[in-house]
């Protein structure tokens, strides 16, 4: 047999492996997210009182957003005296701090608050602003926001309701839809794709495992965790992922509550989908380096699942990926030859089929989602949109390794935000 | 030692003697006075489908007529034209036109074809009624006496003016010419399109008016009757009735079978080699269809392919004698070697795949006949009008479109011809392979690889359950149909389980966004428009 032939029983192994996993996991999540659309979430605290929350806002050149994220926060159902928001403008060059200061100037100092850091102590990334503001937050749970998050009323209450109700709970998460959805074709597979990980992978994951991980926004977290943990980890590019394995380690679970939504803006121009997905391969390989130890430690808990399925998928899914297309290639090419028997093209077209039922199956759970368009959809991402996948990490990879190489500091790379049509 | 000493250095004097005469030989460093074979002069960038279609058929003319033919385009033709005791000039394009000029100092046999035009030097004058180019009605006597009628294209014809020799009519609205003119050896034929079967048969009948005016070769040539092409999926009932057809005829025959490469022993492939057994058993003869090449021709690949489809008949007891080619191959030099091997081979008529080789063809290089025999393959036309009653040929009878009823009356017709009909059990076969194989007939004796082989029929058992392998992946290093099965099987659940899922959920939707209980009866009711 040669190495081709190898290589290639290798991958057909591996992404059937893959895609049965994401199978049951999207059972598992549309069982969860079914039976949590039965209820509207709410576990309002026996006797009337809510905690002081504190709302951390990061920003940094957010000018164009953070007027719209400020409003949606002030509108929470949430009892007004019992949150506060903190909004960082990180070392910020375009005008935010003029609109903070104009939002201060009109809302109460009390519920209103803007940090404003320079290039000596902020910019350098997420962590290191959400450290800042957690210093000056006065809650006892701690909520975060990204700045072009426009969350829906109950989000917060839905939330911290949960958290409390349950001292095991580390920390509540929330789900994130994409606000601008029709902005492009690619903002459109990118609700697509961000509804069917949510179900997927988060909802699956804490179905099965009570596992899943902080998204990095829309999720509320005990003040008495950040300040064990000792703050956010400024080295982490994806600090949502690694505060999360620190969550678990632990001993606390992190919940799913799709009921408290949340909306973003999501990036509608290719490069700049692909500069923000190379920062979060990059983060989550960093994550999975660092903690991919305590898949053999008993003492780690679930999170030992988690290490390994990011492992799985950062090399047995990208690898095998990476070699069906070259093999795929070379056959076209007529440079590889490769002599399996047995597989059918009813086999691929059926694990088209399956995926994108399982995707379909995914959006059937969301409104005005389960539509022929999303059909079209998914069925064009599967040859186009799920190939850059591929390109993210392969970047991420070799970015990850050359700031190693050549100890370049970790960079935060802005997600660039545009001004939608209201 | 005395006497061995004298005859060493007698022979030592020979040797060196020897040397010097070979030395000073002067037939070694002069070049050939003529070279056989007609010489072909055609215009210079012409229309080169139009023109291959010509030159092709002059090819199969002179073919026909057992004459190698050279080609050489009319800015060459000076360097090589005396070396040739024929020429034949032919103008028969539009496009581009040739100046005769080339042809002022030669003194051999001159056959002209197409456009007078600057041939008055050779005796052709153009006819005021024919310049230009415009369709002209043809009408020409063949061996049978029986005048035709043709239209065909013409180009500023003419005739030879003071011609002994006359042959055909040419008429158009002004006037009427002689379709062929000659005088002495030069000789003038007003067509300028041999494509049509008219036509070629004027060509043929005139060509040997010209390279024989005294005696009628023709008629000494045979014609083979030619089944093609046949697929071993074909139906081997039909083949076994045109065979037992042409047998109760007492005809001879050729079938022309297509290459076949790999899974020799199915049934099917065994039930047709039992009827080419039979045919040749009967005294047909069998040769081997070129491959069917669409992305052009690679020379080692086709004799690998040769090798393998032959020897797969041979094992089966069918001998494949000769080779069957399209005729632009002979223009393809590359080739050359390949067809050289076989010692007879078959022309077809250019088919769609030879478009873009036609193009690039080089007709400088041409198969020059030797011991070969070449025999062009021709199409029986509707009316009858064709060479196969004037020449010896090869009748194609073709099994893929023609109805039987068809078949029997071209049959009949081939049968009819006063040209006999030639077997290729009647002459010497040669068929040369890769690795040193061979298959040959001489002197009645059939070999393949130089061991003996008899033609011989005996009907054999066919197997009802033949295992076909289906499952059995053998060429294959590893066979994964049952994890095949197993994902399909799997995947098919999966679909059948989100389906189920999908039409819940979409009622979940429809329940939460859609009804609303109303607090009274408790029944669903539409919530909003």
């Amino acid at each position: 047999m040669s190495a081709a032939e190898i290589i290639s029983i290798y991958a057909i192994a591996a992404i059937w492996a893959m895609m049965l996993l994401n199978v049951a996991l999207s059972i598992g999540g549309y069982v969860y997210i079914y039976r949590c659309n039965r209820t509207d979430g709410s576990i309002p605290p026996p006797n009337g009182e809510y905690p002081m929350v504190s709302v951390l806002v990061p920003a940094h050149n957010e000018a164009l957003v953070l007027k719209r994220t400020v409003q949606a926060l002030l509108n929470f159902d949430y009892p007004a005296d019992r949150y506060e928001i903190i909004v960082i403008n990180d070392n910020s060059t375009d005008n935010t701090e003029e609109i903070m200061a104009d939002l201060a100037r009109r809302y109460s100092r009390n519920r209103l608050m803007c940090i404003s850091t320079d290039k000596v102590v902020g910019g350098t990334g997420k962590s290191n602003a959400l450290n800042i503001g957690f210093s000056v937050a006065r809650g006892s749970v701690i909520a975060i926001y990204d700045a072009d998050n426009t969350p829906e009323p109950k989000a917060l209450r839905l939330l911290v309701e949960n958290l409390i109700a349950d001292d095991k709970l580390g920390a509540v998460i929330g789900k994130f839809r994409t606000r601008n959805r029709n902005a492009s074709i690619l903002s459109r597979f990118v609700n697509i794709e961000t509804l069917s990980h949510q179900c997927m992978n988060q909802a699956g994951r804490y179905f099965f495992f009570k596992l899943c991980t902080i998204p990095g926004t829309n999720y509320v977290i005990r003040r008495s965790i950040i300040e064990e943990v000792g703050g956010w980890d400024v080295k982490a590019l994806s600090e949502d992922t690694e505060i999360s394995f620190r969550i678990y380690r632990m001993g606390y679970t992190i919940k799913l509550l799709p009921q408290a939504v949340t909306w973003e803006q999501e990036p509608h121009l290719l490069p700049v989908w692909f500069k923000q997905r190379v920062r979060w391969a990059k983060g989550n390989l960093y994550v999975m380096i660092k903690n991919f130890k305590y898949t053999f430690d008993p003492g780690a808990g679930p999170m030992r699942l988690d290490t390994l399925y990011y492992a799985l998928v950062y090399s047995v899914m990208l690898s095998s990926l990476v070699a069906s297309d070259f093999i795929f290639l070379g056959g076209v090419l007529g440079t590889v030859q490769v002599k399996l028997g047995g597989f059918s093209s009813t086999l691929w077209g059926m694990a088209i089929l399956v995926f994108i039922a399982n995707v379909m199956l995914t959006l059937s759970l969301e409104r005005n989602e389960f539509t022929l368009e999303s059909l079209g959809l998914v069925a064009l991402m599967l040859f186009t949109y799920a190939k850059l996948w591929v390109f993210v990490v392969v970047k991420a990879a070799w970015d990850s390794t050359m700031d190693v190489l050549l100890k370049r500091e970790v960079k935060w790379d802005k997600t660039v935000r545009y001004v939608e049509n209201q | 030692m005395r006497c061995k000493a004298a005859i060493a250095c007698l022979l030592a004097l020979l040797l060196a003697a020897g040397g010097v005469l070979a030395e000073e030989s002067p037939e070694e460093d002069s070049p050939a006075e003529t070279r056989g074979g007609v010489l072909v002069i055609y215009p210079e960038e012409a229309d080169r489908r139009g023109m291959a279609d010509n030159l092709s058929a002059i090819a199969q003319t002179l073919f026909s007529l057992r004459c190698d033919a050279d080609f050489v385009e009319a800015q060459d033709a000076g360097e090589v034209i005396g070396l040739y005791e024929q020429v034949i000039w032919c103008a028969t394009t539009v496009s581009e036109r040739m100046d005769p000029a080339v042809l002022q100092d030669y003194e051999g046999a001159l056959l002209m074809l197409g456009a007078a035009d600057g041939l008055s030097a050779f005796g052709v004058e153009a006819v005021d009624a024919f310049a230009g180019s415009f369709i002209a009605v043809g009408e020409y006597a063949f061996v049978d006496e029986l005048s035709r009628k043709h239209s065909t294209p013409v180009l500023n014809a003419g005739q030879i003016t003071d011609a002994a020799y006359r042959s055909g009519t040419l008429s158009a609205a002004k006037g009427q010419i002689p379709m062929a003119s000659g005088n002495g050896h030069r000789h003038y034929i007003a067509l300028c399109d041999y494509t049509d079967a008219f036509s070629q048969a004027v060509l043929l009948q005139e060509t040997a008016q010209w390279l024989w005016p005294y005696e009628s070769r023709m008629h000494t040539y045979t014609e083979h009757v030619v089944l093609s092409p046949v697929y071993p999926f074909a139906d081997p009932y039909r083949l076994r009735e045109l065979v037992d057809y042409m047998v109760a005829r007492k005809m001879v025959f050729t079938i022309s079978v297509m290459p076949i490469y790999e899974h020799s022993d199915y049934p099917a492939m065994k039930q047709f080699c039992e009827v080419l057994r039979y045919a040749q058993a009967n005294g047909g003869a069998v040769i081997l269809h070129a491959p069917i090449v669409q992305n052009g021709v690679d020379a080692e690949e086709l004799a690998e392919q040769l090798t393998l489809a032959t020897m797969n008949y041979c094992d089966l007891g069918v001998y494949p004698l000769a080779l069957e080619i399209p005729s632009a191959w002979l223009f393809r030099e590359d080739l050359l070697p390949i067809l050289g091997r076989y010692r007879t081979l078959f022309l077809t008529e250019l088919d769609a795949f030879a478009d873009q080789a036609v193009r690039d063809l080089n007709f400088g290089n041409y198969l020059r006949l030797g011991s070969q025999q070449v025999v062009p393959a021709l199409r029986l036309d509707e009316t009858g009008v064709s060479r196969v009653a004037r020449c010896g040929t090869a009748v194609y009878l073709d099994m893929g479109m023609t109805e039987d009823e068809r078949l029997h009356t071209v049959i009949e017709a081939a049968r009819n011809a006063p040209i006999p009909m030639q077997s290729l059990w009647n002459m010497e076969q040669a068929v040369y392979l890769n690795d040193g194989h061979s298959l040959t007939w001489d002197q009645n004796t059939l070999k393949v690889d130089e061991a003996q082989r008899w033609i011989t029929y005996a009907p054999t058992e066919q197997t009802e359950r033949f295992n076909y392998r289906r499952n059995d992946y053998y060429r294959f290093v590893a066979n994964l149909s049952n994890q095949n099965y197993f994902l399909i099987s799997i995947s098919a659940g999966v679909l059948i389980l989100f389906l189920f899922l999908a039409r819940r959920s979409r009622g979940q939707m429809h329940r939460r966004f859609l009804l609303k209980k109303t607090p009274e009866t408790g029944e669903d009711q539409h919530v909003g428009s």
